[in-house]
C-alpha cells in the first residue's frame, strides 16, 4: 500500500515543484508579481538514497529530498508542510513511471512520521521509518556513508522534535517524532489594494480565527463561555506562533529576501504586532467577563489532533513469520500516540494488559492460552462449588430449627461462608451500577453484566489478599466490552494481569493510594510551587485527587474516551506505571488560575472544583499534557524516588 | 429550592454513611436536586452537594457529603468527618446485613467524628415493602436505645426524604444554636482547625436568585 500524505494534497504524484499554492493564486489575481508565489524550499537533497519498501527483499536506488511546501491560504501565516520525497532512479521518465516493477515514488508529510530508527554505524547507514498508526514506510539506505545520513537527520531535527526512546529489543537508536510549530519562511501575501485599510485586513484575519474556534468538533456544555475563552486562548497561541515566525524570519531567513521584501516584511511585522495586541486585549476582555459568570471549570481540549489509531491490518502486518512483533517499541509508541481501532482492540489489549508478552511468538501464545484456559476451567469449577455450598449454608441459616446443637453447627457454617457471601453481595450491587450506558451492561441480567459478576467473584476467590474492592468493576467493564463475553478465560487473565499492576490501589490499608498521592504531591512541588503551596494549606494529602488516581480517571471521561486513555496508559511507554500522576499534575496546572483563586484552606471548594472537571477534559489533551509533564519533570529525583 | 446560595444564616455539614449500595447517593441527589438515578454509579472518593432550607425563620444551608460505603476506603476518608455536625446513618430495609452493620458505623462515628454530632438512623428503600428484612419496630427500638432519631425513606418514590433531612437539620439548629458561630468563621478544613458548627461556603455556587419553596 503506497503511503499518502495526510493533508489535502493526497496524491502521491511527484509534481510539487511547479504546483502553485492557493495563496499564490490569490496574489496573482491582483498583483502579478512573483515574489509572493511561494516556491517550495528544499532543505535536504541527496541523489543517492535507496529504499526498501515493506516486505521487499532488496532496496531500489533513488533520491531523497525534504521539501518545505506552503499549503496556507490567504492570511494564513503558519500553515506549511514538510514533505519527505523519495523518487526511484529513472522514475522521471514516463516509461519508467509506468513500470510497476519499480518501487513507487513516495511523498509523505513528515508530520505523518511516528518514529525513525537510525542505524548509522552500519554499512551503508540506514534508517527505518514508521508512520502514524504504526505502518511501516520502509528502510532507507545511504550509500554515500554516515555523513549523508547525519545530514538528513540534522535536517529532520530542524522541523520535528525527536524524542529518544529506550529500546532493548532492536539495535540502533529509536526516536519518536513530535511535531514542531512551523512558520512560513517567506512573507505572506498581502493584498496591496487594501493597504490603505489595515483595519479590514485584520478583521478578516480575526474572522477566520473565529470560524476555526467555533467549529470545534466536540459538543460543549457551556457553549458561550468556553467558546469565548477558548477563542481567546487560541488567538493568543496563534499570535505567539506568528511572533515566532517573525523572529525566525528576522534571525535566519532574512538574507534570502531582497530589499523590497525586507520593507514588506517590516510592514507585515508591524501589522502583526498590532493584531497581536488587539488579540491580547480581546482575550483579557473575554477572560474578565467570563470569569465572573463561570460556574464550571474550563473545558480542556487539544487544538490539533494527535496520531492515527492502529488498525487491524497494520497490527496483523506487524508480526514476523514466527508471529513475533517485529518492532515492539514502535508498536507501543503507535498505540500511545493514536490508540487502537475498535475492531483491533480484542487482538491488541491482551498485550497491553499484560496477558501476552510483547516478545512472545505465536506458538508461545497458543501454548499460554491453552494452559490458561485449562487453569481457568479448574478455577471456575472450584468457584462454582464454593458458590453452591455458600448458598446452601445461607438457606440453612434461615431454617428456624430450635435444636441448640443444630443452631451451633449452623452458626459455624454461616461463619465459614460469611465472607464469601458478603463479597458476592457487594459485587452484585456494583456490577449493576457499572457503565450502564454501554449496551452490554444496560440490563441487570445481560450477558455482559453476568460475565462481570463471574470474573469478579472468581478473582475475589483467586486473590485472597485483595479479594473484591469497589472500583474493580470500573476496570473490568472495558475489558469485557473489548474482548466480548465469549473469551472468559482471556478476560479473566487479562484482568488478573492488570490487577497485578494496580493492586496497590485496593489494599486494605490503602497504603498504595497514599503512596501515589504522596508522589503526586512531590511532583507538584517540583512542577508548580504556588499550586503546591495551595494544596499544602488546603489538601496536603491530595485527597481531592483520590478518584482520579484510584480508577485512573475512569469517572472523568466517557467510556470510549477512557478506552483510548487507558490504551496509552497500559503501554507503560511514558512514565512507566505513573503516567496517571503526570496527567493529574498537568490537569491541575492547566486549571491553576482558577484553583489559586479558591479560598486557601477551603477543602470543600477545591473538592467541588476538581469533581466538576469531570467530563470536561479531552482525552488527547490529557495524554499530551501528561507526556509533556513527564518529559519536563519525570527524571526529577524527588518524583521518581 | 432556596434563595441564592450565598445568603444563609448557618451552614451545616452533614455526612451520609452506611454500607455500600444502601442508597446514600440517591438520597443526596433526591434532596439536593430532586433526582433519582436508576443508573447511578458506586461512589468513588468523596462528593458533596448543597441545598438551603428555612428553619424557624433562619436560612440553613446544608452541605451534604457522600462517600464510598466499602470498609476499605474508610482509612482514607476520615477527613470526611471533620467538621460534620450531623450524620445520616443509612441502611437498606431489604438487607439485614446493612442493618447489622449500623453498630460498626456508630463506632466509626465515635472514633472519628465530633462527640456532639447529631445522628439519625435512616432505613432506605421503603418502596420495597415486599422485600422488607428489617422491621420498623426493630429499627425503632434500636434507635431509641442508642439515642438516635429514626425514619424510613425511599429515595426512589421520594417518601420522607425531605422530612429526614429537615428533621436532622432543625435538630442540629436547635442543639447547636447556642454555640453556633455566625457565618464567616475560618474554615474547618485547615489541618489543625477546631470543630465548629459553621463552615465556609463553597465558592462556585450559582449566583442566580432561586425561588424559595417550602
Amino acid at each position: 500500500m503506497p503511503p499518502e500524505a495526510q493533508d489535502q494534497s493526497k496524491s502521491s504524484e511527484f509534481l510539487m515543484q511547479s504546483e502553485p499554492t492557493p495563496a499564490a493564486n490569490h496574489s496573482n489575481a491582483s498583483q502579478p508579481v512573483t515574489e509572493t508565489q511561494r516556491q517550495p524550499i528544499t532543505h535536504y537533497h541527496s541523489i543517492s538514497v535507496d529504499h526498501r519498501p515493506p516486505a521487499a527483499a532488496n532496496p531500489t536506488r533513488g533520491t531523497l529530498k525534504i521539501v518545505e511546501h506552503d499549503i496556507g491560504g490567504k492570511d494564513d501565516l503558519w500553515n506549511i508542510q514538510l514533505y519527505f520525497i523519495w523518487q526511484p532512479k529513472g522514475a522521471d521518465t514516463e516509461d519508467a513511471a509506468k513500470d510497476t516493477t519499480l518501487a513507487k515514488p513516495l511523498k509523505v508529510s513528515i508530520d505523518d512520521f511516528l518514529t525513525i530508527r537510525t542505524q548509522f554505524t552500519l554499512q551503508p547507514p540506514s534508517l527505518t521509518v514508521h508512520l502514524n498508526g504504526g505502518r511501516l514506510l520502509g528502510d532507507f539506505y545511504f550509500p554515500n556513508g554516515p555523513d549523508a545520513a547525519m545530514a538528513f537527520f540534522h535536517c529532520l531535527r530542524d522541523h520535528v522534535v525527536p524524542l529518544e526512546m529506550d529500546d532493548d529489543f532492536i539495535p540502533g537508536d529509536l526516536y519518536a517524532l513530535e511535531k514542531k510549530n512551523r512558520m512560513r519562511r517567506v512573507a505572506p501575501t498581502i493584498n496591496t489594494a487594501n493597504n490603505g485599510d489595515r483595519e479590514e485586513d485584520f478583521s478578516d484575519l480575526l474572522a477566520d480565527l473565529r470560524i476555526e474556534g467555533s467549529s470545534h468538533r466536540r459538543p460543549r456544555r457551556n457553549m458561550s463561555n468556553t467558546v469565548k475563552d477558548d477563542l481567546g486562548i487560541m488567538l493568543l497561541s496563534h499570535f505567539a506562533r506568528v511572533t515566532q515566525a517573525a523572529r525566525e524570519i528576522g534571525d535566519g531567513i532574512s538574507t534570502l529576501l531582497d530589499e523590497e521584501k525586507r520593507k514588506k516584511e517590516l510592514e507585515r511585522r508591524r501589522r502583526e504586532n498590532a493584531a497581536r495586541h488587539r488579540a491580547l486585549d480581546i482575550h483579557a476582555e473575554v477572560t474578565a467577563s467570563s470569569s465572573e459568570e463561570r460556574d464550571l471549570p474550563r473545558r480542556l481540549t487539544l487544538e490539533s489532533s494527535r496520531g492515527v489509531p492502529v488498525s487491524l491490518s497494520v497490527w496483523n502486518d506487524s508480526f514476523d513469520d514466527d508471529g513475533k512483533l517485529i518492532d515492539i517499541q514502535v508498536m507501543r509508541r503507535a498505540v500511545f500516540a493514536g490508540g487502537v481501532e475498535c475492531d483491533a482492540r480484542s487482538a491488541v489489549w491482551p498485550f497491553l494488559l499484560g496477558f501476552y508478552d510483547w516478545k512472545s511468538s505465536a506458538a508461545e501464545r497458543l501454548n499460554l492460552l491453552e494452559t490458561k484456559e485449562a487453569e481457568y476451567k479448574a478455577l471456575k469449577s472450584k468457584w462454582q462449588s464454593l458458590q453452591s455450598s455458600a448458598k446452601e449454608a445461607e438457606l440453612e441459616t434461615l431454617d428456624k430449627d430450635p435444636n441448640a446443637v443444630n443452631a451451633d453447627r449452623r452458626e459455624r457454617v454461616r461463619k465459614k461462608y460469611a465472607d464469601y457471601l458478603e463479597t458476592e453481595e457487594q459485587i452484585e450491587k456494583d456490577i449493576i451500577r457499572t457503565d450502564r450506558r454501554v449496551e452490554m451492561f444496560e440490563q441487570d441480567n445481560s450477558n455482559g453484566t453476568l460475565t462481570m459478576g463471574t470474573i469478579l467473584n472468581m478473582y475475589a476467590m483467586y486473590d485472597k489478599r485483595t479479594t473484591y474492592c469497589q472500583g474493580m468493576s470500573d476496570f473490568l467493564a472495558p475489558i469485557v466490552y473489548v474482548m466480548g463475553i465469549d473469551d472468559e478465560a482471556i478476560i479473566f487473565w487479562s484482568f488478573e494481569s492488570l490487577m497485578r499492576r494496580i493492586e496497590s490501589n485496593f489494599r486494605h490499608d490503602q497504603s498504595g493510594m497514599r503512596r501515589q498521592l504522596r508522589k503526586l504531591g512531590r511532583l507538584m512541588e517540583v512542577a508548580d510551587r504556588d499550586l503546591s503551596q495551595f494544596f499544602r494549606e488546603t489538601d496536603p494529602d491530595y485527597y481531592t485527587c483520590f478518584r482520579w488516581v484510584l480508577v485512573r480517571f475512569k469517572r472523568e471521561f466517557s467510556f470510549e474516551a477512557i478506552c483510548r486513555l487507558w490504551e496509552a496508559l497500559w503501554t507503560k511507554l511514558v512514565g512507566g506505571d505513573d503516567l496517571h500522576l503526570f496527567i493529574a499534575a498537568a490537569l491541575l496546572i492547566a486549571q491553576r488560575r482558577d484553583i489559586l483563586r479558591l479560598e486557601k484552606g477551603a477543602f470543600d471548594q477545591l473538592l467541588r472544583y476538581i469533581n466538576d472537571m469531570s467530563m470536561r477534559i479531552d482525552e488527547e489533551y490529557a495524554l499530551h499534557e501528561g507526556e509533556v509533564c513527564f518529559l519536563k519533570y519525570g527524571e526529577h529525583s524527588h518524583v521518581s524516588s | 429550592m432556596a434563595r441564592s446560595d450565598d445568603e444563609y444564616d448557618y451552614l451545616f455539614k452533614v455526612v451520609l454513611i452506611g454500607d455500600a449500595g444502601v442508597g446514600k447517593s440517591n438520597l443526596l441527589s433526591r434532596f439536593t436536586r430532586n433526582e433519582f438515578s436508576l443508573e447511578s454509579k458506586s461512589t468513588i472518593g468523596v462528593e458533596f452537594a448543597t441545598r438551603s432550607i428555612q428553619c424557624e425563620g433562619k436560612i440553613i444551608k446544608a452541605q451534604i457529603w457522600d462517600t464510598a460505603g466499602q470498609e476499605r476506603y474508610r482509612a482514607i476518608t476520615s477527613a470526611y468527618y471533620r467538621g460534620a455536625v450531623g450524620a445520616l446513618l443509612v441502611y437498606d430495609i431489604t438487607k439485614k446485613d446493612s442493618f447489622d452493620n449500623v453498630q460498626r458505623w456508630l463506632k466509626e462515628l465515635k472514633d472519628h467524628a465530633d462527640a456532639n454530632i447529631v445522628i439519625m438512623l435512616v432505613g432506605n428503600k421503603s418502596d420495597l415493602q415486599h422485600l422488607k428484612a428489617v422491621t420498623t419496630d426493630d429499627a425503632s427500638a434500636f434507635a431509641e436505645s442508642n439515642g438516635l432519631s429514626f425514619i424510613e425513606t425511599s429515595a426512589l418514590d421520594n417518601s420522607n426524604v425531605e422530612e429526614a433531612f429537615r428533621s436532622i437539620l432543625s435538630e442540629i439548629y436547635r442543639l447547636g444554636s447556642k454555640k453556633a458561630l455566625e457565618k464567616g468563621s475560618t474554615s474547618n478544613f485547615a489541618p489543625n482547625a477546631t470543630q465548629t458548627i459553621v463552615i465556609n461556603p463553597p465558592a462556585d455556587e450559582g449566583k442566580t436568585e432561586k425561588a424559595k419553596c417550602c
